[in-house]
């Protein structure tokens, strides 16, 4: 009896796990293998697609375009510490001793529901040489200052890293309240009773006893960079002034939707694919490793 | 081995496209019109070969809400079709212009989706050349022999795909009142291409925006690219370039980029137009008075302008002619648009009659009437009641006028508009823009087999 459900689970669990693993490898993996797969042809959709081999990945790799925008993806990178470390400080300031901690945390995490188009326009209206911001950098004689944010080309990824800032802070609040709850409270206590400062039980406790989430936060980040900055990107400054804020999901697009040129928009895509894999899932892969090794 | 892989892929890729498509909720509404054997029928405005089934034509455009007025136009325009034609059933779907395209790009790729859509000619619709109908030999000799701009709306491989509807010219809409006050002559300020020069140069110290921004680049470097280059090619220029022979290296393209930063120079643009990149931008600031000129596209802007400073103010006037021109006279003007069969229609013959329907003389007065755009026939001619828009009117009407614009690819333009405010900023040049131009233009035409 006992050995006939043993048998059975297998095959129960695969019924139940089977149609969205179907489903997942319909969606996701099944295009993803087709663009790779087509990234090595002259993809002319509904037309002779020749096999070119790695003509494609070449052309790409060695396009100026793809250079710069490759150059850009990790300039954005470069706010990464930022956008971890100020949630971070946030939510260990909300942990103790703030009066309905719950409304600042839906204060800083309505950016996040907001539209990337929304924002897009907003920022838009707020950082255009003819904004707001110019505007009343001007009326308080700050000529100085009321700066090209969107157009000069070493002004726009800085603002792009703060924009990030601004609509991703709430999640990352969340995220780490809720590792923070966790953490029994007896521990911040007992610090603090031996005398560690807040910096100290922020440094030593709180963020070694997060540090998961952390990772995952930051490995949601990075993703971000490479996937999500399409919206944002379109709305706010069309991937200009030339090409200094194109990321690499806008180049895609363009290659695609506005040109037509499918076999490089299919290289572009495997090679964002790799690099993500590289930057993400290596490591990740190192780290489980080491924890084998380790337990 | 290869194959099968190949197989394997593309019904992978087949099952997730389904599953898009119908969770998009998309073309198979229209699936009611299977009855396509009426294509071999020539009595193309009966249905299914007048057997009596129903059909659907999908039809997919951005027109109907270019104008307040456009929806309930298209729908007459539609009804009468309906009317005409019993069991057939026209369903529009009016999109936004930016959504369009990239609805269009994926219909085009999955080839199913509009029967007819709207679409321009030229190097735009040879770049969907696989999904359109050539249509040279399709539309009735009437309809072809009236239709006007033919020669800027074929194709770089010499076939027609888009049926020209509407007109347009660019033209120079200027403030008068703003000159005057400013102390120039508005007869002369913008005569000759010194006089906009020197006027940009006076306008400019003395504190005056000389010309509106706007567009995705700021300064509408493309727009001033299509009025340049229409004026600087000669006629054998002209046919090369439609054609896809004449390179964007040739060195008139860098002369009329070069008029743009002679402009700049000149003081044109101001300072904040880099940032002035939104669509209405330019309309805003002309409107509002707070720039004297514009390459305006359109008549509704002149009169709009007009309402806002006050009567008499605004004028209508052809682009001055750039140094070098071969032509005496000539503007960029051409088909505001047009019509488009796409390969895999329900019934093509029926989509057909539905352009010849949306062409005629009683569509193109009603359109005229209700939405303010000018028919593209030479056998229907228009007057408006407002003088600003017959000034227009004229302009359009020029004969050795045409279009450079159409001959552009969207690649090439793409380029133009992403470099435009690093030109206008000096931190490109004209020949670097222009050579990464023709390296996206040769790429696209090479797309096209040409």
């Amino acid at each position: 009896m006992r050995w006939g459900r043993d048998r059975a689970e297998p095959a129960r669990s695969a019924l139940l796990v089977g149609p969205a693993v179907l489903l997942v490898a319909a969606i996701l993996y099944g295009p993803t293998l087709y663009v790779g797969f087509q990234s090595f042809f002259d993809w002319r959709p509904n037309s002779p697609s020749p096999f070119v081999g790695l003509d494609n990945y070449l052309t790409v790799l060695g396009s100026d375009s793809f250079q710069t925008v490759m150059w850009n993806q990790f300039v954005l990178i470069l706010g990464l510490p930022l956008w971890v470390i100020v949630p971070l400080m946030i939510t260990f300031l909300l942990h103790k001793d703030v009066k309905a901690p719950g409304l600042w945390r839906t204060i800083y995490f309505v950016p996040a529901v907001l539209s990337p188009a929304l924002v897009g326009i907003l920022f838009r209206a707020l950082l255009g040489s003819d904004g707001v911001v110019n505007a009343g950098l001007r009326k308080i004689g700050l000529d100085w200052l009321a700066l090209g944010w969107l157009t000069e080309p070493h002004l726009v990824k800085p603002v792009i890293i703060v924009l990030i800032l601004w609509a991703q802070v709430g999640v990352g609040v969340v995220i780490f309240s809720a590792a923070l709850s966790a953490v029994p409270e007896e521990l911040f206590e007992a610090a603090e009773l031996d005398g560690a400062g807040w910096w100290t039980r922020l440094t030593r406790i709180a963020v070694p006893s997060i540090k998961d989430a952390i990772w995952l936060w930051v490995g949601f980040q990075v993703i971000a960079i490479f996937l999500f900055m399409f919206g944002w990107v379109y709305v706010l400054t069309g991937g200009g002034p030339g090409l200094a804020s194109t990321t690499i999901d806008f180049l895609v697009y363009q290659e695609v939707f506005r040109f037509g040129f499918f076999p490089t928009a299919a290289a572009m895509s495997m090679l964002m694919v790799l690099v993500l894999l590289a930057l993400f899932g290596v490591p990740a892969a190192l780290v489980r490793r080491r924890m084998r090794g380790t337990s | 081995m290869t194959n099968t892989i190949a197989r394997g892929l593309r019904l992978l890729a087949l099952v997730a496209s389904i599953a898009v498509l119908a969770a998009c909720g998309s073309a198979e509404e229209g699936s009611d019109s299977t009855a396509s054997n009426g294509a071999d029928d020539q009595t193309a405005t009966t249905p299914a070969g007048g057997s009596g089934e129903s059909v659907t034509l999908e039809v997919w455009s951005w027109l109907p809400n270019d104008h307040e007025n456009g929806p309930d136009t298209y729908a007459q325009i539609f009804d009468a079709f309906e009317d005409a034609n019993p069991g057939v059933t026209i369903e529009l779907t009016a999109s936004p212009y930016t959504t369009f395209w990239d609805s269009w790009r994926n219909a085009s790729i999955a080839q199913v989706g509009p029967d007819v859509i709207s679409m321009y000619g030229g190097a735009t619709a040879g770049g969907y050349a696989s999904s359109l109908v050539p249509l040279q030999d399709l539309l009735s000799p009437e309809t072809a022999e009236n239709l006007r701009f033919i020669d800027s709306t074929v194709s770089p491989d010499g076939n027609l795909y888009v049926a020209p509807a509407g007109s347009y010219a660019y033209y120079l809409l200027y403030n008068a009142e703003m000159l005057s006050d400013a102390g120039l002559d508005p007869d002369q300020a913008f005569a000759t291409w010194d006089d906009l020069l020197a006027t940009c140069e006076a306008l400019s110290a003395q504190g005056t925006t000389p010309f509106a921004s706007g567009w995705s680049d700021g300064y509408e470097l493309e727009g001033y690219m299509y009025i340049f280059m229409t004026q600087l090619l000669d006629d054998e220029g002209f046919e090369s370039f439609v054609t896809g022979q004449l390179p964007l290296t040739d060195e008139r393209f860098a002369e009329g980029m070069n008029h743009i930063v002679e402009m700049n120079e000149a003081g044109c643009f101001s300072e904040e137009s880099l940032g002035m990149t939104m669509y209405y931008d330019a309309f805003d600031e002309v409107i509002a008075g707070e720039a004297v000129a514009f390459p305006a596209g359109g008549g509704d802007t002149a009169v709009s302008a007009e309402e806002n400073n006050g009567e008499g103010s605004m004028v209508v006037a052809p682009f001055p002619m750039v140094p070098g021109s071969p032509h005496e006279r000539i503007s960029d003007a051409g088909p505001n648009q047009g019509w488009s069969v796409t390969n895999w229609a329900v019934d093509q013959d029926l989509a057909v009659a539905l352009i010849e329907h949306i062409l005629s003389p009683e569509s193109q007065q009603l359109l005229w009437e209700n939405t303010d755009l000018p028919p593209n026939r030479s056998d229907l001619a228009v007057e408006s009641d407002h003088p600003l828009f017959d000034d227009y009117l004229g302009i359009i009407e020029h004969p050795t006028n045409r279009t450079t614009f159409m001959a552009f690819t969207d690649a090439a333009l793409a380029i133009f508009q992403r470099e435009a405010s690093n030109l206008i900023a000096g931190r490109t040049s004209v020949e670097a823009i222009l050579e990464e131009a023709d390296a996206a233009q040769q790429r696209a035409l090479s797309e096209l087999g040409q």
